[in-house]
């Protein structure tokens, strides 16, 4: 683990995660057209992008013994921490549920059952999800002002963590692109992992309905999508 | 593309990367540090020092003891991997491009930055190797957009990007700098117009060793009011910037509506002659620019000019580009190169070859050589640098070299790499090989030819080959080569009296057979081998064709293209024999048994240059399953078969099956499936 080394860099960290919060919360920038059921979301974004700031702060330059084992941290989750659960019905609007929570993300699985497919992520090290947000996409990109990537698939869903290390013992812990041969999942690629913000593209056969669900035991978050 | 510049020596042209004369190992070097996080996005070398830019927040030593905060730029010692904890300056964006200053003590970055070590510096920084500030002298203008990539041309700095405006002025795309001051240079005020949405960008650029020409992709369609779609060339030598006479139409085509361009890199040969364009786009079938790498002449110009090669990877994307001389390394996020035939954009068609992420081709036809380290695809990689140890590569993943750990960037070194094979192509005069048939027995002879005419025909030893079932052969090197009736192709060592044991040329085949490929040996009456293709005739078809053939890997190309139709003085249907040497090309006739040849060059034939070489003698005609120039020493090869050649490969018959009967069999074999392959062409 990483240990800290200073207010500044600390505060530069908050920074750096907050902008990339936003980067998840906010997709306004990349040319996805305005989303009205977002409006909520974006009240609590607002609020998480004051609470970063030191703008001058800089990182030390030096190495740190102990080796890379993560990139990710905040404060710990608050046990009073209300969070809003995401809506049981399969929608095409966009989830986002706020979390103090971080987390390691250990598992990435895609199947089906039920007449819905799953697309699992798995986390450790915590009982409490991390800040997510699903959402469709026109265009997937690694960052506002980047060439689209390429994702198999006529529509994309997008889904995003903040405060979340990919890491297990410093390698990937996940495939970050994988294919299943499914009708509606076609591809998930991690598009972005910079400083604890993931965003995982999943290309599917058509703009389908979608919802989230959270599970316990390990900590999951599963996104089903029905034809 | 990046370039390479010793520390202090000063470069009046653009630096290309190193020239290699081997493929790297497919080994990575375990001293590399590892990116944590993100990607990595340009790699330079100056002097001993390697520059990653990108967008990462931390970087590990190689031994994963120490860790350091790097904001989207590292600096590591080329040789160690080790560090740099005096270069660490702090970039509030993604570093997209970078450029090495001509003294080689800085480096010029561009991205998705707005500051740099707290002070605004918007897309583009002159920044110091030894400490990581901010160069004197050097004020980036301010421009509209981003910049994606940077070319240092001597005193000048071509800047790529999205801006519209620069220094106040409207030079959308492309502009050029004074590279000591950062001051406008009007030296290129040429206009990129023209989008299918959103700014105009151009997004890579590259420059020609001699400076001469700049190579630029983007989503434009227009320069200064002419037709260029999405490429253009421009010619440096003037006092200004002028649009060269070069112009394709490639990659005028759709793609992927998600795309305002999908052209995705460029590179130039360190011989300045050619260059090479990868693209994303989705698949939209075998024969347009979308997931494809080209290759294009420099030598030449015109309208429209057609890619001297393309490579399909079948739906997928290719990323970086990087030409070493005899390699064309590419990075992506493909699965597959050599995979025209996919069915659906999503699967591996006939032919086609695994390459997960990264490959390296051959530059005379495209196809893929034998270098298969393999990586997690990832989104891909987004550079490359050759140097003159090796070759470093950027990604957004950790695995690559038989899935080892190496984070976002690794090194594949030129020691324990692997020379690329160029074998003599035999010609006259010498000894012309080809079979006879007589009293329905089909042995091997030979004659000399003396450049003027043959010798007397001598019957050779045939190794136990059926040359009856023989459909064409060639030897490159000491290398037989020969197609057979049951539609393999197999190569075994020749020294002109013995031979080593078969084996199949099936790089192709792996993952799904190459029916159609196989189809067309069964049925060959003619073969050879030429500047990376397979030309061959085929039983009763009125054309000439081939396909691409690299020998390093045995990858026969999934495509198969027509090199001439008929013409005046050649019947393609009447070809029973056939070989090249030097500008010409020979061949038996089935009609009247006489050798003729034509002049060849460039892979047409000249119409009205045939003339008759020789005539049928006792009972000898040029009628022939596999006539080919072989002047080899005639020693043994230390395996060479048991008398009676009761050695046999999978792909020669068990048995010599010269009778109707067993032909027949194969023949029904292969009607069928060429019914199913008309059914599935139906059925796409």
């Amino acid at each position: 683990m990483i240990s800290p080394t200073g207010t500044r860099r600390k505060h530069l960290r908050i920074a750096a995660l907050a902008v990339a919060l936003a980067a998840i919360a906010g997709c306004t920038s990349t040319g996805e057209p305005p989303d009205p059921d977002a409006a909520a979301g974006q009240d609590t974004r607002q609020s998480a992008v004051e609470e970063s700031a030191d703008p001058s702060a800089a990182p030390s330059s030096a190495p740190r013994k102990g080796g890379a084992s993560t990139i990710v941290k905040s404060a710990p989750p608050s046990p009073t921490a209300e969070r809003t659960p995401p809506p049981k019905e399969f929608e095409r609007r966009r989830v986002r549920v706020e979390s103090a929570a971080t987390a390691r993300l250990v598992g990435l699985d895609v199947d089906k059952a039920g007449g819905v497919e799953r697309v699992t992520f798995t986390f450790a090290d915590t009982e409490v999800l991390p800040t997510y947000d699903v959402h469709f996409v026109e265009a997937v990109r690694a960052h506002p002002e980047d060439d689209p990537i390429a994702v198999n698939g006529e529509a994309f869903l997008e889904v995003g963590f903040a405060f979340t290390d990919p890491n297990t013992k410093g390698r990937l812990g996940v495939d970050p692109g994988m294919r299943p041969d499914q009708p509606l999942v076609k591809e998930t690629l991690l598009v972005e992992n910079l400083g604890g913000s993931l965003r995982f593209a999943i290309g599917l056969d058509h703009r389908a309905r979608f919802r989230a669900v959270e599970l316990d035991e390990p900590t999951r978050l599963v996104v089903e999508v029905r034809p | 593309m990046s370039g390479v510049v010793a520390v202090g020596t000063a470069t009046a042209a653009p630096t290309p990367g190193a020239v290699h004369d081997k493929v790297v190992s497919a080994d990575p070097v375990n001293w590399t540090p590892h990116v944590l996080d993100g990607r990595v996005k340009a790699i330079v070398q100056a002097g001993d020092m390697v520059i990653l830019g990108g967008s990462f927040t931390q970087v590990a030593s190689a031994d994963e003891s120490e860790t350091y905060d790097r904001a989207n730029i590292v600096a590591v010692d080329a040789k160690s991997g080790e560090v740099s904890t005096s270069f660490a300056p702090q970039i509030d964006g993604e570093v997209t491009a970078l450029q090495v200053s001509a003294d080689g003590k800085s480096v010029y970055a561009g991205g998705f930055f707005d500051t740099v070590n707290g002070a605004a510096h918007k897309s583009l920084a002159r920044i110091d190797l030894d400490d990581g500030s901010v160069t004197a002298g050097f004020k980036a203008p301010a421009m509209s957009g981003r910049v994606k990539d940077l070319r240092l041309d001597g005193d000048r700095l071509w800047v790529a990007g999205t801006f519209t405006h620069i220094a106040g002025k409207n030079q959308g795309a492309l502009a050029t700098l004074d590279a000591d001051t950062g001051a406008f240079d009007a030296f290129t005020r040429l206009k990129f117009a023209e989008t299918r949405s959103g700014n105009v960008q151009v997004m890579k650029i590259d420059i020609t060793p001699d400076g001469s020409k700049l190579v630029a992709i983007g989503n434009f369609f227009t320069v200064d009011g002419q037709s260029r779609p999405q490429l253009a060339v421009l010619d440096l030598t003037g006092g200004s910037a002028r649009l060269a006479p070069w112009r394709t139409d490639f990659y005028q085509p759709r793609c992927a509506s998600a795309y305002d361009s999908y052209m995705r890199d460029l590179d130039i040969a360190p011989n300045g002659k050619f260059f090479v364009v990868t693209t994303t786009g989705a698949w939209r079938g075998d024969d347009g620019p979308c997931d494809t790498t080209a290759r294009f002449d420099l030598t030449t110009s015109g309208d429209p000019i057609q890619p001297t090669w393309v490579n399909y990877s079948g739906g997928d994307t290719m990323y970086a580009v990087e030409i070493t001389g005899p390699v064309v390394y590419l990075g992506g996020h493909f699965r597959w190169q050599n995979n025209p035939n996919t069915s659906d954009g999503d699967s591996a068609g006939p032919g086609a070859v695994a390459r997960s992420g990264i490959a390296a081709l051959d530059p005379v036809n495209g196809l893929p050589l034998r270098w298969n380290p393999g990586r997690t695809t990832g989104v891909g990689v987004f550079d490359m640098l050759p140097t003159s140890t090796g070759l470093w590569v950027g990604s957004d993943t950790d695995r690559i070299g038989n899935r080892e750990y190496h984070g976002r960037v690794a090194f594949f070194p030129l020691a324990g790499g692997t020379a690329i094979p160029n074998p003599k192509q035999w010609g006259v005069p010498g000894d012309v090989y080809r079979t006879t048939t007589l009293a329905g027995s089909t042995k091997l002879t030979k004659q000399n030819f003396d450049g003027t005419k043959f010798g007397s025909s001598r019957n050779v030893d045939g190794g136990g080959i059926d040359w009856s079932r023989v459909t064409g052969g060639f030897v490159l090197g000491d290398t037989l080569y020969l197609a057979q009736a049951d539609g393999s192709l197999t190569q075994r060592k020749f020294t002109g009296s013995s031979y080593g044991a078969a084996s199949a040329i099936d790089a192709s085949d792996k993952l799904v057979e190459d029916y159609a490929w196989h189809r067309d040996l069964s049925r060959a009456t003619g073969l050879f081998y030429s500047s990376g293709r397979l030309y061959y005739t085929l039983s009763g078809q009125s054309k000439l064709y081939y396909r691409y053939f690299t020998v390093e890997s045995g990858v026969v190309g999934a495509t198969r293209f027509v090199a001439s139709e008929n013409v005046d003085g050649i019947r393609f249907a009447d070809v029973n024999g056939m070989f090249v040497t030097t500008g010409k090309i020979w061949w038996g006739s089935r009609a009247d048994g006489k050798l003729r040849q034509a002049t060849f060059t460039s892979g047409r034939i000249m119409p009205g240059t045939t003339k008759v070489v020789s005539t049928p003698t006792e009972g000898h005609t040029w009628k022939s399953k596999a006539t080919f120039p072989y002047t080899g020493t005639g020693g043994d090869l230390p395996d060479k078969p048991r008398p009676g050649g009761t050695r046999r490969t999978g792909t020669e018959p068990a048995k010599p099956a010269a009778e109707p009967a067993g032909a027949d069999e194969e023949r029904g074999w292969f009607d069928e499936l060429e019914k199913m392959a008309d059914e599935m062409e139906a059925a796409w």
